[in-house]
């Protein structure tokens, strides 16, 4: 049994506009102490299947899925109680933005203490404690001092922290980490990426790293999953995607990062993908990145060409790119 | 802290003193001579002339008058009512007790019911409840009071009978002042709890009469703020550490959607008086409102001079007092000085 | 993507949009419809008695076809009364809008765009009318002026000068710092030319709303006044003057007090309707 079993899941919004499909037909596994990567551009659908997972989309999405389980259970029929147990007990998320993801109104320990209350760990005096060891444990320094700040007294660093030391709070063996770092500074951002990676080794939890970086999953992740316009388009062990794409887009993605170059077959310049990711509303015909891809054919405009096993791993191409190193 | 408060006290002056000018200049802006205006053409007896203009401080250069208006108004002294001839301090004392009660009785109406209707409104949004909610709302923020007072007369008072049509309290009993709350002075006199009774039966349509605006106001503000709060990033957090619906909305949404709510009931100070206003003249409600409206049509200047300075600086200094209490709250505020 | 509307058909989308400020405006154009063909609407005068006709109740609760609306203390019609009412009451928002937002428009410009000490001068000024409850002051500026429709029009209008005031002010002042208006500057416009072609039109649309929400609040304290007696004076067929004449009569004529007010709930209401419609159709945060 895997940690996170996801099979065909789709997400539905009903808009003025008429059906919109963010997230149409993934399918992935997550194990336990594995980390996935999951990369694209925002607007692709990455952050809605982390919330679908979380059951944190609002009652105006539809989802449906052929499976959705974490630890066996099913996530779509479980009832609101069980669903509540799992959510931050069992599976935790952390979010874009620190800044705004903690409560104005209350203290850091308010906000730490509450999780540990919710999921019944231990009276007042165990769960001071507690908090007190999660500060310490990410890195906050005089973590007692820091349990009576307000939000708006810390960094954003030190608010990331904080939402990692609540999410941490009950040992969960899932964590969704969605852009950890994009609202903060870049020196702070490998700090937080070192904590997450040691969290995790530490406790052996199933990662679900969400990032528009491809260059931040290359060194974390053991799994990468290239997602375009709600579908995923190459995935695979780490190494291989990152060392030999074989889905235009992953080798768009990996070009236009700075430094990467050198390990990537398409030794050139910096580059940027033309265009922008497609309109819901009206998404092309047959490949969805044809639109945007330099060696679009007329064939992939056909239909939506299907996952395929190329090389070690999957990718949704008719003519997939590299191999011949 | 304290320079916000300095600071905060320091623009308060400027206003008073507009204030005063606007009460000083009243009686002298009045079209005529105010003293033959108020003894009427014919009684123009030279004696009662002086005695008039000397009570009414028009004996003297302008600029004279002004600052023994001031000085005097400093003084808690704020001239003689030309009516009543007593002080009209007093008078405005023996009043306010009555509207203060009234005002409260309404506004605490409109809390309990507005900020309910709007979290519901909000969490069910676009529901039946919300919508009937929102459109009570509307028609309750376009409602004349002075029509709708007479229409709950109509049908509580004179239909169904259940409410005394005006006064504060039926006339067999005698209730000694204390506080001048007559909900609480009368549990206290000699008839208790049925006195008790009989002020409450008099106050409730009046109460719920002044409360329908403010009311229809927090209800559509407490619902919107709360839409917004809802929408906030903590919301979501909140949620993913597996708390129940219930305690995302009571606990994390409820305390920073209350804030603006919060501000908007001070500010509603206002709404109230003119409220109070409307309300005493429709229920024969012996406060303030009714004392400054029969001050104007019998042209008893002093008392309209007095009532405007003392209702300018209470309001005036409860929206500080508003301002002082949301920066010790918020902790924003709080944290920065 | 599709492409941008011109803004004035972009307006009207949203605002059609909007079911209650549809509704509002044909509330309006109704009231404004009766309001100009009064002579031609209504059965009788609105001063005409008829002596053998005193509290007659509406022809829905026993009354006859000759008085729809049954007939009032001294035996004239009511629905003739409430119909010119509609012209008074509709007169009084449009005389009040007009003060007070072409007087409060011209201030705000001058405080907004002079900035320094005439601003703080006059936003002092506005803080001091802001203390003051509306009924409060208009109560003070008829017992200045003394009660009579002309008076309470004015002392309403003096009540919705600080709105307008503080709105052009905040408009202005935004709108100054911007690139445009520091160009047009610099090219040599000059100062009453910057504030008129640039500055005003750039402050048009909370204007419109303001001045919306500035006829209901008109009519309402206007009403209000005359139902305190410092409004509009007997026999004026005034909605609000109608409400207090007919106070004494409230347990046994109860038409009298419940249509006139309706008219005014209804009129108010419409106008409210209309400047939310309005301003969420030009609020552009809430197009998403």
């Amino acid at each position: 049994m895997s940690l996170l079993e996801v099979e065909n899941l789709t997400i539905e919004f009903e808009t003025l506009r008429g059906l919109i499909q963010p997230v149409t037909g993934i399918t992935f596994r997550l194990e336990e102490g594995e980390t996935l990567g999951v990369v694209g551009e925002s607007g692709c659908g990455k952050s809605l299947t982390s919330l679908a997972i979380m059951g944190l989309l609002p009652d105006t999405a539809r989802v449906t899925a052929d499976k959705l389980k974490f630890k066996g259970i099913d996530l779509l029929n479980a009832s609101d109680g069980a669903l509540r147990k799992l959510r931050g007990g069992h599976m935790a998320m952390i979010f874009q933005d620190p800044m705004t993801s903690l409560n104005p109104s209350f203290t850091v320990q308010f906000q730490l203490d509450e999780v540990l209350r919710v999921h019944g760990k231990g009276d007042k005096e165990a769960r001071h404690k507690r908090s007190l060891e999660l500060l310490s444990l990410v890195g906050i320094p005089d973590p007692i001092s820091r349990m009576n700040s307000y939000p708006h007294e810390l960094s954003g660093g030190m608010s990331q922290r904080v939402m990692i030391a609540i999410a941490m709070a009950c040992d969960p063996e899932l964590l969704i980490a969605d852009e950890p770092t994009t609202a903060l500074d870049v020196t702070i951002q490998a700090q937080i990426l070192a904590l997450l990676q040691e969290l995790q080794r530490k406790k052996n939890m199933g990662l679900m790293l969400i990032t528009h970086d491809i260059g931040v999953v290359a060194e974390m992740a053991d799994k990468i999953q290239v997602m375009y316009a709600g579908q995923i388009v190459e995935t695979g062990k780490s190494e291989s995607v990152i060392q030999d794409p074989t889905h235009p887009y992953t080798l768009g993605l990996l070009a236009s990062l700075p430094g990467a170059q050198a390990n990537v077959a398409h030794r050139s310049r910096l580059k940027s993908i033309p265009g922008l990711v497609p309109d819901l509303t009206s998404r092309p015909k047959g490949c969805q990145f044809g639109p945007r891809c330099e060696k679009v054919e007329p064939e992939c405009k056909l239909k939506v060409p299907a996952l395929i096993p190329v090389r070690d791993r999957e990718t949704r191409c008719i003519r997939p790119v590299g191999g011949a190193r | 802290m304290a320079k916000y408060l300095l600071k905060r006290f320091s623009v308060l002056i400027p206003t008073f003193v507009g204030v005063s000018i606007i009460a000083f200049g009243l009686i002298r802006l009045v079209p005529g001579d105010p003293v033959l205006v108020l003894l009427g053409e014919r009684g123009a007896d030279p004696v009662v002339y002086a005695k008039m203009q000397k009570n009414l401080g028009l004996d003297q250069p302008i600029l004279v008058q002004y600052f023994k208006f001031v000085g005097q108004a400093l003084q808690g002294d704020l001239g003689i009512s030309t009516v009543s001839k007593s002080s009209v301090l007093s008078e405005f004392f023996n009043r306010f007790p009555a509207t203060l009660e009234l005002g409260l009785a309404g506004l605490l109406w409109a809390i309990l019911l507005g900020v309910p209707f709007g979290i519901i409104a909000a969490v069910k949004r676009n529901s039946a409840f919300d919508y009937v909610v929102m459109g009570g709302a509307l028609i309750g923020y376009s409602m004349p009071i002075f029509w709708w007072g007479l229409i709950l007369i109509i049908y509580f008072s004179v239909g169904l009978g259940w409410t005394p049509v005006s006064g504060r309290i039926d006339v067999m009993f005698d209730i000694p002042p204390m506080t001048g709350f007559l909900l609480i002075d009368s549990l206290f006199s000699e008839d208790g709890f049925a006195a008790f009774w009989s002020a409450l039966k008099h106050l409730i349509l009046p109460a719920i009469c002044l409360g329908t605006i403010p009311l229809a106001v927090i209800a559509r503000m407490t619902r919107s703020s709360m839409l917004e709060v809802l929408g906030e990033d903590y919301i979501r957090t909140a949620k993913a550490k597996g708390l129940t619906r219930f305690e995302v909305v009571a606990v994390h949404a409820l305390r920073n959607a209350l804030i603006p709510v919060v501000t908007v009931i001070g500010l509603m100070l206002g709404t109230i008086v003119t409220g109070a206003i409307l309300t005493e003249t429709i229920f024969s409600w012996p406060g303030i409102g009714k004392w400054l409206v029969n001050s104007v049509t019998s042209r008893d200047y002093p008392v309209i001079q007095g009532g405007i300075m003392i209702i300018a600086a209470m309001i005036v200094m409860i929206n500080m007092g508003v301002d002082v209490v949301y920066a010790i709250v918020d902790p924003k505020i709080r944290g920065k000085s | 993507m599709s492409k941008p509307l011109p803004p004035l058909k972009e307006f009207w989308y949203f605002f059609r949009q909007n079911r209650g400020a549809v509704i509002g405006l044909w509330v309006i154009g109704l009231f404004l419809l009766i309001a100009i063909f009064a002579p031609f609407l209504a059965p009788y005068t609105e001063s005409q008695m008829f002596p053998d006709a005193l509290k007659l109740p509406p022809v829905w609760s026993g009354g006859t076809a000759d008085f729809i609306a049954g007939t009032d203390d001294v035996g004239r019609d009511l629905l003739s009364r409430l119909i010119y009412g509609a012209r008074i009451s509709l007169g009084i928002g449009f005389m009040v809008v007009l003060f007070s937002m072409s007087i409060g428009a011209s201030i705000g410009l001058i405080a907004g765009y002079a900035g320094g000490f005439i601003d703080g001068a006059i936003m002092r000024g506005v803080d001091i009318l802001m203390a003051l409850p509306s009924i409060l002051l208009a109560i003070v500026v008829v017992s200045i002026l003394g009660p009579n429709l002309f008076n309470a029009i004015v002392a309403v209008s003096i009540v919705a000068i600080p709105g307008f005031v503080r709105l052009v002010r905040a408009s202005v002042r935004s709108e100054k710092s911007k690139q445009y208006v520091i160009a047009s500057k610099s090219y040599g416009a000059s100062h009453f030319r910057v504030l008129v072609k640039n500055i005003l039109p750039n402050c048009m649309a909370p204007l419109i709303v303001q001045g919306a929400l500035g006829f209901s609040d008109g009519i309402l304290n206007a009403a209000a006044l005359g139902f305190l007696g410092l409004g509009a004076q007997p026999p004026t067929a005034e909605w609000g003057t109608m409400l207090a004449d007919a106070r004494p009569f409230i347990e046994s004529s109860p038409w009298l007090v419940t249509l006139p007010g309706l008219c005014i709930l209804i009129v108010v209401l419409g106008f409210n309707l209309l400047g939310d419609g309005l301003r969420d159709a030009f609020d552009p945060r809430l197009k998403k």
